[in-house]
């Protein structure tokens, strides 16, 4: 508290011989108009304002190394994990069974591609038992295109584990393992563009 | 004749207007070199800090109340350092060392931690054991290498993050509810705020994590003295205020019986010295008020930082878990008529295209992010001059709305203690297995004089 105090005089100090040089200066050239004085006060204030601006420029210099250090890259690229290397890997063999043309491969493909949005949604954190109340769990608004494309997806499979008879239709295989593709691709694990 | 701007700077004039300018500018480059010196001392002087990480680890049953950690913190409070000459001031750069107080859930795994100056370890030590003796501080591993470095590495690892700091509503001079409110001679009817956050931290999914931290910086300088005007008004009673004024209104437009003031003696209607008699009182609500306001500034106090973050997986993100759940629980402090916490919403990772300049929103509120997340990172409280809050801006993010609050012990102890023995719903609190006990009395110690003093 003391030094506080202290410093507040000692700057109030600098201040008062500040406005008696500012004043004197004043004096000096009044006193000699219209002559010039014998000094003239401008030297001395811009030899003052020169060396107050290179404390500054040098302290400035020196305190730009200790300011916060904020900015990042924004979208970049990254490499697969090796766990995502096999998800698409697998993700490859589904799509190839998918689009043969055999019903079967077409009803397996379908099977299997629920099983990685299974191990996909327990691997980010959802913790239910079936792939339907995980999908409950997705709350937030930002996912409204996972929990939808994953929803559709879901339903499809649901009807085809139910009924073993239920009869296979190309079009709707294709839809749906589209929207596999889309969860996956959402959640950054596999690139259509890359397949 | 027209005037130019030109002529101005002609003759006498003209001198003394160079004059005038050159004082002017040296005034403003000294003091801005003076304040540029001064915030590159001060953050050298906190970059050589060297601080210890200590995990506090809750007894099973903590019979004391919160009082026992006002007295903690007030203890801490005597150990402040202050700039005191002007070698440390303007050398040195010397500035009040602070500690956090962190409270951290990974996972629904509740752990409590402090960080302190290394120095100030064992008189801390002390100060707990003294007050909580079941209570343990060890020296762990610091958390904070398990949390994303900045925004990049979060986004890459698939997480989101929310964070805000929180600020108080009214002027400081006004406390929250404190830990008294909570309290009851009935046990039954005895409530611990602190259990609110337990829950809450509790409720926190595998994946997630959340961070509450509250950095305490003793306060240094008159504190009573600051708010003494406050006090004084507040020493007043509305009523008499509401009077003085309706007085001074009619004196000056009444003028009875043209347009000269005549004095008249009129006698005081029955309703005025009813006034008059109001006014030589406070009302109960008032006298509360200041009561508490005198009591709060009667105590030692911090300069607080509340700042908490919230990391989730990018699909299980829901922010209003953090931004309503979070901040609810500090609802529980809040007093009409005293004080109450909000959200500094400058400062919250929630920014929209509406926001004032409208451009960019995503990317400033990136930056947002970032800055809270380096903040949360080095627990740095928040730059106190306005030159310094200048020279650590970015472009994207200036940050000049980031604000400590001060709180008294009182407040601080409600916020944070460790939590009573009728708080068992907390079963994730990482807890001292087992009860701590001297030896027996006279128990026979053998060996030589030297020996003994490790024992002790």
């Amino acid at each position: 508290m003391e030094f506080n105090k202290l410093l507040k005089v000692l700057h109030t100090l600098i201040f008062v011989v500040g406005i008696l040089l500012f004043a004197g200066s004043i004096y000096l050239v009044v006193k000699a108009w219209p002559a010039k004085p014998s000094f003239d006060p401008k030297i001395f204030w811009i030899i003052l304002n020169s060396t107050f601006l290179i404390f500054f420029i040098v302290s400035l210099n020196i305190a730009r190394k200790y300011r916060p250090h904020l900015t990042f890259k924004r979208k970049s690229k990254r490499a697969p994990t090796a766990e995502e290397m096999v998800i698409i890997e697998h993700w490859r063999s589904v799509r190839h069974k998918a689009f043969s043309g055999d019903t079967n491969s077409m009803r397996l493909a379908i099977i299997e591609a629920d099983k990685i949005l299974d191990d996909v949604l327990r691997n980010v954190g959802f913790t239910a038992e079936t792939v339907s109340d995980k999908i409950l769990q997705i709350l937030s608004d930002d996912l409204y295109l996972i929990r939808n494309k994953a929803t559709d997806a879901h339903e499809y499979y649901l009807k085809l584990e139910s009924d073993p008879d239920y009869e296979v239709d190309f079009d709707e295989v294709k839809k749906a393992i589209y929207n596999y593709e889309a969860v996956l691709k959402e959640l950054n694990i596999v690139d259509p563009a890359e397949l | 004749m027209p005037l130019e701007i030109s002529q101005l700077f002609t003759g006498l004039q003209g001198e003394i207007i160079k004059l005038v300018g050159l004082f002017v500018l040296a005034i403003i480059l000294f003091n801005v070199g003076e304040q540029t010196h001064l915030f590159w001392r001060r953050e050298n002087f906190k970059k050589k800090l060297r601080w210890v990480m200590l995990e506090i680890l809750i007894p099973r049953e903590t019979k004391r109340n919160p009082l026992a950690m006002e007295q903690v913190l007030s203890t801490i409070h005597g150990l402040r350092n202050e700039a005191n000459d002007l070698a440390e001031y303007y050398r040195d750069g010397e500035v009040t060392r602070w500690f956090s107080i962190e409270m951290l859930s990974f996972g629904g795994e509740i752990h409590f931690y402090m960080r302190l100056y290394f120095k100030y370890r064992a008189l801390v030590e002390a100060a707990f054991y003294s007050f909580y003796p079941d209570i343990e501080l060890i020296e762990v591993e610091d958390y904070l290498s398990r949390f994303p470095q900045n925004v990049e590495d979060m986004k890459s690892k698939g997480y989101e993050l929310w964070g805000t700091e929180m600020v108080l509503n009214k002027d400081e001079a006004y406390p929250i509810k404190t830990y008294p409110a909570f309290e009851a001679i009935d046990e039954n009817k005895e409530y611990d705020p602190i259990s609110t956050f337990l829950e809450v931290l509790g409720k926190v999914k595998k994946q997630e994590m959340v961070g509450i931290q509250l950095l305490l910086e003793p306060k240094t300088g008159g504190w009573i003295e600051e708010w003494h005007k406050l006090v004084s008004t507040l020493k007043e009673s509305q009523s008499k205020r509401e009077a003085m004024e309706a007085a001074k209104a009619t004196m000056k437009t009444s003028f009875p019986g043209g347009p000269l003031p005549i004095f008249e003696t009129v006698r005081p209607e029955k309703s005025e010295l009813d006034m008059f008699a109001k006014s030589l009182s406070r009302s109960p609500g008032e006298t509360d008020v200041l009561k508490a306001v005198e009591v709060n500034l009667s105590k030692a106090a911090f300069r607080t930082t509340i700042r908490f973050i919230y990391f989730s997986p990018k699909l299980m993100f829901y922010d209003s878990f953090a931004r309503r759940g979070l901040v609810s629980a500090f609802n529980q402090y809040s007093a009409l008529d005293l004080n109450s916490f909000r959200q500094n919403y400058k400062v919250s990772t929630r920014l929209r295209f509406w926001n004032w300049p409208f451009l960019f929103a995503d990317l400033r509120n990136d930056y947002r992010k970032q800055r809270l997340l380096y903040h949360y990172l080095r627990w740095k409280q928040p730059q106190k001059q306005l030159w310094a809050k200048i020279l650590s801006m970015h472009p994207l993010n200036f940050n000049l709305h980031s604000a400590s609050t001060v709180l008294n012990v009182e407040s601080i102890a409600t916020l944070f203690h460790p939590p009573r023995f009728f708080v068992i719903t907390a079963p994730h609190i990482k807890r001292v297995e087992s009860r701590k006990a001297g030896p027996p009395a006279g128990l026979a110690i053998y060996g030589d004089e030297e020996k003994i003093d490790k024992f002790l």
